[in-house]
């Protein structure tokens, strides 16, 4: 309580582990969708369905008056919070429409068919809404100059298609999938392990040359309180082990069933640090001092 | 109309009189401060200081935590002052992490300063506040809706605060901002506060 007595930089500490979970679900989601829509993989598909259905329950969980939940899309030409429940919303009913020519029959549209193809790609744009909404959510506001750069949804975009491919590296082999699926995952794993990497640290580089409470919250996660999540958590383990796992086993070449548990091993790292990487964002959010004394 | 508050820093001496105004007319639970005084210690022995610094919700014209609201339980009236309906409130707390001046509390709990009951009090004003949801200062928009000044303005005995109609040129609010040199908080992050402080 002393603290709110005292001017100074302030960690902001309302979105914690749980606003991390839904941005994670929400983001890996999304970008495992996409990518199974793409790959033509109707198991992949499911598993992210489900994964931005749990984020949403998520999202409600951490809310103070969960009963009230219908509320928040009313404000849609404002607040990035009720786009971000269009969105959800739209993903949700259209990926199951989406989904439906893979397990029925009878229906007046196919997974090939022209309504099908449309219906595919209002889901898609739902998925990628569910990806960068958070990202826009944390940038929209000019009060945490850590979180408010245009860099941070393109982040939160890549980082969901990163998880994306991670949760196909580990589910595959038990959905079925052939070893053209596998090897398409990786090189598309690989090329987002490295995109994130580059792309994490233009961020932060950019952050640290920012202004003063940008700088301190690049300090906690590169020096300080953070530095063990993100450095070895979100950098060693999320990024660089399954990048260098995932490229080494492609290069050998070895074959589906030997690739497959190094493979899953790179997906199943990546997504620990798909979920800190949020995590470690969240909690280095810093606001400056309200006076400059 | 559109009303503000000017604050003479030189004026404050840190006693928190505001601080117990504001809990007494707004009944506010342990931990949520809707006005405050915050202090930080300057320069070292034999010339350090201590300056006080009186901090409450901004009432800003481009307010950011009204932009973040998904329900607009967040709204501003038409004299400016922004207040939060919490019967719409769905306690995602967008608002307070967009908000530069840790003006909003969240009311996690709500339970009285003694342990196993609430006063007659508490009973009575806590019937304000809904646990889940978000609140803040609202200019004593009650006292000022009857012609009364905000509890805090009321209160301050080194009158530090002065109330008014920032859009009356004839205003002391006014006259104070023309004549002295006043500042804002984080003007930079375009919200155009209705406070304004004389440092």
């Amino acid at each position: 309580m002393v603290d709110q007595f005292v001017i100074g930089f302030k960690t902001q500490k309302w979105w914690g582990s749980l606003a991390a979970i839904d941005f994670f679900l929400g983001g890996t989601g999304g970008g495992t969708f996409i990518l199974s829509m793409y790959l033509g993989l109707p198991f992949g598909m499911v598993l992210g369905w489900i994964a931005v259905a749990l984020g949403a329950v998520a999202l409600l969980i951490d809310l103070g008056r969960p009963d009230r939940f219908l509320r928040a899309g009313s404000q849609v030409a404002r607040s990035w919070i009720s786009r971000g429940v269009v969105f959800t919303t739209l993903f949700l009913v259209f990926g199951l429409l989406r989904m439906a020519p893979e397990w029925l029959t009878g229906l007046a549209w196919g997974s090939s068919t022209g309504l099908g193809q449309a219906i595919g790609v209002v889901a898609a744009l739902g998925a990628l809404g569910v990806m960068m909404y958070t990202g826009f959510l944390l940038s929209h506001s000019p009060s945490i100059p850590f979180w408010n750069t245009t860099l941070l949804p393109l982040l939160f975009a890549l980082y969901g298609f990163a998880c994306g491919a991670g949760v196909l590296l580990v589910a595959l082999p038990s959905l079925g999938g052939r070893a053209a699926d596998l090897k398409s995952a990786a090189v598309i794993g690989i090329a987002l392990f490295a995109a994130c990497l580059v792309f994490l640290w233009i961020y932060l580089l950019t952050m640290a040359s920012s202004t003063v409470a940008a700088k301190e919250s690049v300090r906690m996660l590169v020096r300080a309180q953070l530095s063990v999540p993100f450095l070895i958590g979100v950098n060693l383990v999320g990024l660089v082990v399954p990048l260098v796992l995932a490229a080494s086993v492609y290069l050998a070449d070895p074959g589906f069933a030997a690739a497959s548990p190094a493979l899953a091993a790179a997906g199943l790292l990546a997504l620990i640090g798909g979920y800190l990487f949020r995590y470690s964002l969240l909690r280095a959010g810093v606001y400056p001092p309200v006076i400059d004394l | 109309m559109r009303l503000g508050m000017v604050i003479d820093l030189k004026r404050c001496i840190g006693c928190q009189a505001c601080t117990v105004a504001c809990k007494l007319e707004n009944a506010t639970p342990p931990g949520v401060f809707w006005a405050r005084c915050l202090e930080k210690e300057t320069g070292k022995y034999p010339r350090a200081k201590r300056v006080f610094v009186p901090v409450l919700c901004n009432h800003c014209q481009d307010a950011p935590c009204m932009r973040a609201c998904p329900t607009g339980a967040t709204s501003q009236r038409d004299d400016g002052i922004v207040a939060v309906d919490q019967d719409a409130c769905i306690g995602c707390k967008a608002c307070m992490e967009a908000c530069p001046y840790e003006a909003r509390s969240f009311l996690e709990e709500i339970h009285g300063y003694y342990p196993g009951h609430l006063t007659p009090f508490e009973e009575v004003g806590y019937k304000k506040h809904q646990k889940g949801t978000v609140s803040k200062c609202n200019f004593c928009k009650d006292r000022v809706n009857e012609g009364l000044l905000p509890a805090c303005v009321q209160t301050c005995p080194a009158v530090a605060r002065t109330f008014g109609d920032l859009d009356d040129p004839h205003s002391e609010v006014s006259r104070l901002i023309r004549e002295r040199h006043t500042i804002q908080l984080r003007p930079e992050m375009g919200t155009r506060p209705s406070i304004y402080y004389i440092p």
